[in-house]
């Protein structure tokens, strides 16, 4: 009875089920079986949420940074995203969607009890994950500006900027111009 | 090669920057300022493993024509497609080499990120004064609770239990 208070000040209160109304009232949590371990229990699974949610924003940021950046870059220097729309719509799929079903569902591991608790005032974004953010994100700009200015070089391919194509529509643009007998279409189409 | 040059170009554009996340995601799996190994444990999760899967089964599907159309793609060499993942997977290297950075570094990144809500907000709004009264309801209802008389049995809980019962019954 005398916990009651406690309970009610606690960030999350916890009750036995067989306790009395008034601790049961206060808590946040019953625990329905009687055993003290179950608090143990409790507390895993909730460490380990935090930590899927740290996973998942690492790998939410760094992604973003990096397409932004990359894309950025791409119509700076090169007047056009190196990423096309759809590229982008399943990149977004993959980070937004599977990335957080994958990183949310995994199962706590067994150092978990023995990092220590959660401190409120720094939930999800410690240091740690800021480092993570960063050095990958830089890592990956610097990778995708390498493949990016340097590619053509690596690669051994050759073509003329201004004269290649992506889109199909300008594929389709440019067979309609060969097939045209319009001598300068040819030339503008192929300068 | 000739005229695919650009689309060529752009394909191997699109397979390193997916496979560099890919590999950064196998990272996410550990975030401890020294979980060097991100493989522990790595079949605990079969969700991980299959949706790595479908990334990667993507990835070679847009080599070949059932995906290349959507995802404007062309069919890259052998060799190419694996230079593709293997500049993906200095993702897991970078990883490393950052964790490898002494700890007292970290001191220097932002901790937390705290923002003045009424400052957020543009002054004392509407917003704030409902904060304000729903934290002074909460002290009312905290101090009310204090002056409750401790008594040791549920009596009231039972007593408004027998009443409904009681009630129920003589109608």
């Amino acid at each position: 009875m005398n916990d009651v208070n406690a309970i009610g000040q606690a960030d999350v209160g916890f009750a036995m089920g067989t306790g009395k109304t008034m601790a049961r009232d206060a808590a946040s949590m019953i625990m329905a079986t009687d055993e003290f371990f179950s608090l143990a229990r409790a507390i895993m699974w909730g460490r380990n949420i935090y930590t899927n949610v740290r996973r998942f924003v690492q790998f939410q940021f760094t992604c973003n940074i990096s397409t932004l950046v990359t894309v950025f870059m791409g119509y700076c220097f090169l007047m056009e995203s190196p990423l096309n729309a759809i590229q982008l719509l399943w990149i977004n799929l993959l980070m937004d969607t599977l990335a957080a079903l994958a990183l949310a569902t995994t199962p706590p591991f067994t150092n978990i009890m023995s990092e220590g608790p959660v401190q409120s005032s720094n939930a999800t974004l410690v240091p740690v994950i800021w480092r993570q953010v960063y050095a990958i994100s830089l890592w990956n700009i610097i990778v995708m500006a390498i493949v990016i200015f340097a590619g053509k070089g690596m690669y051994g391919i050759e073509y003329d900027r201004h004269n290649g194509v992506l889109s199909s529509v300008e594929d389709d643009q440019c067979v309609i111009a060969f097939n045209s007998e319009d001598e300068v279409l040819q030339q503008e189409c192929c300068n | 090669m000739g005229g695919m040059g650009k689309k060529r170009h752009y394909t191997i554009i699109f397979q390193t920057f997916v496979f560099l996340q890919f590999f950064n995601f196998i990272n996410c799996r550990m975030v401890g300022p020294k979980d060097f190994n991100v493989f522990t444990r790595f079949f605990s999760n079969w969700t991980f493993i299959l949706i790595l899967s479908i990334v990667a089964l993507v990835q070679f599907l847009a080599q070949t024509p059932l995906l290349s159309w959507l995802l404007v793609t062309i069919p890259l060499t052998s060799k190419e497609f694996w230079s593709c993942v293997v500049l993906g997977s200095t993702s897991l290297l970078g990883s490393i080499l950052i964790k490898l950075t002494p700890e007292r570094w970290l001191e220097k990144l932002p901790a937390k990120m705290q923002m003045d809500e009424n400052k957020a907000v543009g002054g004392t709004s509407m917003i704030t004064k409902a904060i304000e009264a729903s934290q002074q309801t909460a002290k009312d209802r905290k101090s009310k609770a204090k002056d409750l008389p401790v008594d040791n049995h549920d009596d009231d809980y039972h007593q408004a239990q027998e009443d409904e019962e009681h009630h129920s019954g003589s109608q």
